[in-house]
């Protein structure tokens, strides 16, 4: 009896200071600025940076990817967050339209919990042909003060960004009513000023990784 | 005399299976489980801008808290038993809880109602009549000083004092605790 007892008690114990354990694993984290950086305005510039590419690791630099082309459509996205999986075709479709009109799309992940491999498995399963870049510590995120997926960033060879919101104003493409990026890209690639340079971004929340303070 | 080793192995077995029951992802405490309603009780009507706005204000002499949420949203889902537990608590002293989803329409019978039964709360439920989409009328409305290309990430709480003024707005998931500050500065 006594060894039975002894080892329900462990049982019990175990199960205590386990749920205790979680109950602060899960619990939700402090509240956090969300803007963690002054947000690049239209017509700022874009400092290079480099981030390596989910699918092979090779680090690809905004200046490289910049090279011979109009403007690069840097998107925030996510594997998981249902809003950026609402536009995965239509950011296939943009990449495919403007790819040979001097567009270079480029996926951001900097969502803590997505993976490389994760990355690499939703890109292929929907069809994302363009660089998906891993933004590990949300560096990239911080700087350009991103705060959704879907959210994009337009910005010239020179680094000039000269766009910044959402692709379009809806996520059912039977209810879109103003095709932002798309008329961005009519605009750079037709050699015009962009007449719509922002507008709001909605989606799920960049899930950065725990502040350091 | 193999018995009591057996069942010192099975009750070993046993803590050891409800300890990664407890470390598993959906593990919450139990806070509102047993409060939760039958499946059909949460009533949800669909809202506007100009809804909320009547929602809110109808709420007379109350301290409301509107919350905007979604299931797919990470942060409000954590933080979601907090506001719930906080209503409950504070419900007598004045406190009104109003949760807005952001979610599909498409989605409210599969995952908005459930989630809801779930967390116990049965009344001041709402779904955003265009679902996942965000109506910027929302925004003239609760944070017009918002720059109109700024992004806007959930989830998204606001307090309105009991004479109706809006008087905080919190960004982002909060703590059970930074709730309870926030709410009872204007339940005094």
């Amino acid at each position: 009896m006594r060894r039975t007892s002894a080892a329900a008690l462990c049982a019990v114990l175990l199960f205590s200071v386990t749920a205790v354990a979680a109950v602060y694993l899960n619990a939700p984290t402090a509240s956090r600025a969300e803007v963690t950086a002054a947000a690049p305005k239209i017509g700022d510039k874009i400092a290079d940076f480099s981030l390596p590419d989910a699918m092979t690791g090779t680090a690809r630099s905004l200046k490289e990817l910049s090279a011979g082309k109009k403007a690069v459509a840097l998107i925030f996205i996510s594997t998981q967050c249902p809003v950026s999986n609402a536009y995965n075709g239509r950011m296939a479709q943009i990449a495919s339209d403007f790819g040979s009109k001097g567009i270079q799309v480029v996926g951001i992940n900097s969502n803590r919990s997505e993976m490389p491999a994760d990355i690499t498995a939703h890109a292929k399963a929907n069809n994302l042909t363009f660089p998906i870049l891993k933004d590990t510590g949300n560096k990239i995120a911080d700087r350009l003060d991103a705060q959704v997926t879907p959210e994009v960033y337009l910005v010239k060879p020179n680094g000039e960004l000269i766009f910044h919101g959402p692709i379009d104003d809806r996520q059912q493409v039977s209810d879109v009513q103003h095709t932002y990026l798309h008329d961005a890209l009519n605009a750079v690639t037709g050699g015009k000023s962009i007449a719509v340079t922002g507008a709001r971004a909605f989606g799920c929340s960049i899930k950065r990784a725990p502040s350091a303070s | 005399m193999m018995a009591r080793p057996r069942r010192a192995l099975a009750a070993t077995a046993i803590g050891v299976i409800l300890a990664a029951a407890a470390i598993a992802p959906g593990f919450r405490p139990m806070v509102a489980a047993n409060a939760a309603p039958a499946a059909s009780a949460v009533n949800v009507a669909a809202i506007d801008a100009a809804g909320l706005k009547r929602a809110v204000s109808s709420r007379k002499n109350k301290v409301v808290v509107v919350n905007f949420w979604a299931t797919w949203c990470g942060a409000c889902v954590e933080e979601f038993p907090s506001l719930v537990a906080l209503q409950k608590k504070y419900r007598a002293k004045g406190m009104e809880l109003v949760t807005v989803s952001f979610d599909d329409t498409q989605d409210l019978q599969t995952k908005v109602k459930p989630f809801l039964n779930k967390s116990g709360l049965a009344t001041g439920t709402y779904i955003n009549k265009t679902g996942n989409d965000l109506d910027e009328a929302y925004l003239r409305y609760l944070e017009p000083k918002l720059p109109t290309d700024a992004a806007v990430p959930l989830p998204r709480t606001y307090i309105f004092a009991r004479n109706g003024k809006l008087v905080k707005t919190l960004v982002g998931g909060q703590t059970a605790a930074n709730f309870e500050k926030a709410i009872t500065a204007y339940l005094k």
